[in-house]
């Protein structure tokens, strides 16, 4: 082949003009076609990756098995400070244990004299973390359940802990999540301390900064902060984690999801049931109970 | 190598073989989730670099068809706009090798600054794009990481390719390397 196109250079020389105008063009035009028609591109995109990941995860997760049992392998140096730490920490969890227990006996007993029924629609699907975005100029993780186990675009992910990010491109074994910490995230969320509506927006670092806040005067670092459910993006009261400020002073949120540590994720079954369609008022029970006076805002009662 | 340059069809198709083993590395390394907190700095493109080093040396392992492949798999995969940096890396790759049959004999210093600045033209353009489409082209200082470190990469891509696959400048007379 090469010395074919040795002899008959000159005749390959337009034709290869042509082609590579023609691949240029092509790709311009995916381009375009992805920025007007981006959820159709980033369907096609995610059976791509769909098929390549999991081919890849047998060698990739004993690689990142062993990169992490490195790392764990370098923390065993300051094994002793940490041990202190770990005991330290041991004895305030063991008080909050028993704070615990007892306010969950209260908790019971409340909910039995209240006939309360828990919402049984926010269950969570499981799945591993496959892979990152490949670029640092992305946050987003792959993990391995997709379409096949009922997920469906939108659902909020969490570790043991906290919110992680939002299910976003589902191919049918691998869905990718949008980390809070991506720039293109934006998730309405809620300080409980002053009931201030936010905005946690994501911009490419470890805490993202709030946005939004009604008025910044009533939000003091420390205080919580967790998913309002507006917009319909995520059911409402998912904690995000707590209140900082940076040393700019701009409030800023410090995860509750250990992001050092992103292995499982839950994907929180979402069926979008909490959405009132008409105007809050009284809500008057079904069944027998007081009449309870719904608080202004309709989206909170999941 | 040596046996591999008997036969240059068959050592051009082998090498073809070996550019696509090394896409497949890089996309399973920097897929693999070992940091998922934001990093302050970017690693380099590794196959941007090769693909410059290999244009020159032996513009035939890489004809168009395989670039375009392995730029726009890499686009998919690493969640970039899909074509642009694939549209660009292939223009410059292009570029690179038909240079190539002018001057086969240039410096070393010469052909690292060409390639430093082909890098620098090629995200100045991919900002530039995203820019000019209303797109976030993330922060400046993480695409200076990714071009500085794709730069200081390529002398160290050179020497792997000339000892490791004996890819090297071709004589003028041996035209048969070439296509």
């Amino acid at each position: 082949m090469a010395q074919e196109q040795g002899q008959t250079q000159s005749y390959f020389v337009p034709l290869k003009r042509m082609f590579l105008g023609g691949v240029v063009l092509a790709f311009l035009g995916i381009f375009i076609f992805w920025r007007i028609d981006s959820p159709r591109v980033e369907r096609f995109r995610a059976q791509i990756v769909d098929a390549v990941i999991p081919s890849l995860s047998w060698a990739m997760v004993p690689m990142t098995a062993l990169s992490q049992l490195v790392s764990d392998f370098q923390s065993y140096q300051s094994m002793w400070d940490q041990n202190q730490q770990l005991r330290r920490e041991l004895r305030l969890m063991s008080r909050w244990k028993e704070a615990a227990y007892q306010l969950e006996q209260e908790n019971a007993r409340l909910r039995d004299l209240n006939n309360v029924r828990l919402d049984p629609q926010l269950t969570y699907i499981t799945g591993v973390v496959l892979a990152d975005s490949g670029s640092p100029f992305r946050q987003t993780v792959l993990v391995n359940v997709g379409s096949n186990d009922g997920i469906v675009d939108g659902w909020a992910a969490m570790d043991g802990i906290g919110l992680v990010g939002r299910v976003s491109g589902v191919g049918r074994n691998t869905s990718r999540v949008v980390l809070l910490t991506d720039a293109t995230s934006k998730i309405p969320a809620v300080i409980t301390a002053s009931d201030q509506r936010a905005l946690v927006v994501g911009d490419n670092t470890i805490a993202p900064p709030i946005d939004f806040v009604e008025n910044p005067d009533f939000v003091a670092p420390g205080d919580q902060i967790v998913t309002s459910g507006d917009g319909d993006v995520f059911p409402p009261g998912l904690l995000i984690g707590s209140v900082s400020e940076d040393a700019d002073g701009r409030l800023r949120v410090r995860l509750a999801a250990d992001y050092q540590r992103l292995e499982f994720l839950r994907i929180i079954r979402d069926h979008g049931t909490r959405r009132v369609r008409q105007l809050p008022g009284l809500v008057i029970p079904e069944d027998d109970g007081p009449e309870t006076v719904a608080p202004n805002d309709g989206s909170i009662d999941g | 190598m040596a046996p591999l340059m008997g036969d240059p069809g068959v050592s051009l198709w082998l090498l073809r073989g070996v550019y696509v083993i090394l896409t497949m590395c890089v996309l399973f390394v920097q897929l693999m989730p070992i940091s998922l907190t934001p990093a302050q700095w970017a690693p380099p493109d590794v196959m941007l670099a090769i693909s410059l080093a290999w244009a020159q040396r032996r513009p035939g392992i890489l004809p168009i068809w395989l670039v375009a492949g392995t730029f726009l798999l890499l686009d998919i995969m690493f969640q970039r706009p899909p074509g642009v940096w694939a549209a660009l890396g292939l223009l410059t790759i292009e570029w690179f090798k038909s240079r190539e049959r002018q001057n086969t004999e240039v410096a070393f210093a010469v052909e690292w600054l060409s390639v430093a600045g082909s890098v620098v033209i090629m995200t100045l353009m991919y900002r530039g794009i995203l820019l000019a489409t209303a797109l976030d082209a993330g922060p400046l200082h993480l695409a200076t990481w990714q071009g500085a470190l794709t730069v200081a990469l390529y002398p160290l891509v050179v020497l792997a390719s000339h000892f490791i696959f004996g890819i090297r400048r071709t004589a003028p007379n041996e035209t048969d390397l070439k296509s």
